[in-house]
């Protein structure tokens, strides 16, 4: 139990030292690819819901023009008989 | 509408920027730790930052540091492959997935348990590579036997659904 312990131990002193310098504009360019991304969602989002507008509109105007329920005339023309 | 929009997204910017400020550090030190190389390390904690920005007002109390950690790990996880080559650094003896298990269990010190559901691997699976890669670091830093060593250790890691006789190795 302890001798494993010893050894993790011994790896993160190993692991531990001084931060690396951090670039000043870190933080300018996440905030700036963050922002890119917000927008891009937000755009596919609105693009979204256009599409789905759009799509409602051409189906309701399709079935109102088709009208589909109703049953389609006859093909053929009924025997005539009793003549 | 568009002004508070404006003055919003300056306000999440400010708190972001101050966070980064006193995280940044540590986060990039790990990245470092990962990658092994400067600007890889900063390529990768840029975009796992800019992810953590997009949520910023999501967090509902959760830590940004650990979410940016999450973030961090789960693109590198899916990116190892492009990082399996040394390229420097303390742990470019060890393969993507042991330096993904060492930084997160020893660096920044997450439980086990965390780090499992982080990877999606068996908590067993987590110790067995934490033990093996310990003892990698702690062999003799000899090119040849670290070779040996590193390339059976990432032939037994290839298989991920054999968990059982890697652990029972490692006892």
């Amino acid at each position: 139990m302890s001798a494993p312990d010893r050894k993790e131990q011994e790896v993160r002193r190993m692991l531990d030292g001084p931060h690396p310098v951090v670039p000043p504009d870190l933080a300018r360019l996440a905030v700036e690819r963050g922002r890119r991304l917000l927008t891009r969602r937000r755009a596919l989002r609105v693009a979204a819901g256009v599409l789905i507008v759009v799509a409602v509109a051409a189906f309701t105007l399709w079935a109102v023009t088709a009208q589909p329920w109703l049953a389609p005339p006859a093909g053929t023309t009924p025997p005539l008989d009793g003549w | 509408m568009r002004e508070r929009r404006r003055s919003h997204e300056d306000r999440r910017a400010q708190e972001f920027t101050a966070f980064v400020a006193g995280a940044a550090g540590r986060l990039l030190h790990a990245s470092l730790l990962l990658t092994g190389e400067p600007a890889a390390a900063e390529k990768l904690l840029t975009s796992a930052l800019a992810r953590t920005y997009t949520v910023w007002d999501r967090l509902h109390g959760e830590d940004p540091y650990a979410r940016t950690r999450q973030e961090m790990a789960t693109r590198f996880a899916r990116t190892g492959r492009r990082h399996r080559h040394p390229c420097g650094g303390a742990l470019d003896r060890l393969t993507p997935q042991e330096r993904l298990v060492v930084v997160l269990r020893l660096f920044e010190g997450v439980d086990e348990e965390q780090v499992a559901a982080m990877l999606g691997l068996p908590a067993e699976r987590i110790r067995a590579v934490c033990t093996r890669s310990v003892a990698t670091l702690r062999s003799s830093p000899a090119p040849s036997a670290a070779g040996g060593h590193a390339g059976a250790a990432g032939a037994g890691a290839a298989p991920a659904e054999e968990p059982a006789p890697l652990s029972e190795a490692s006892r």
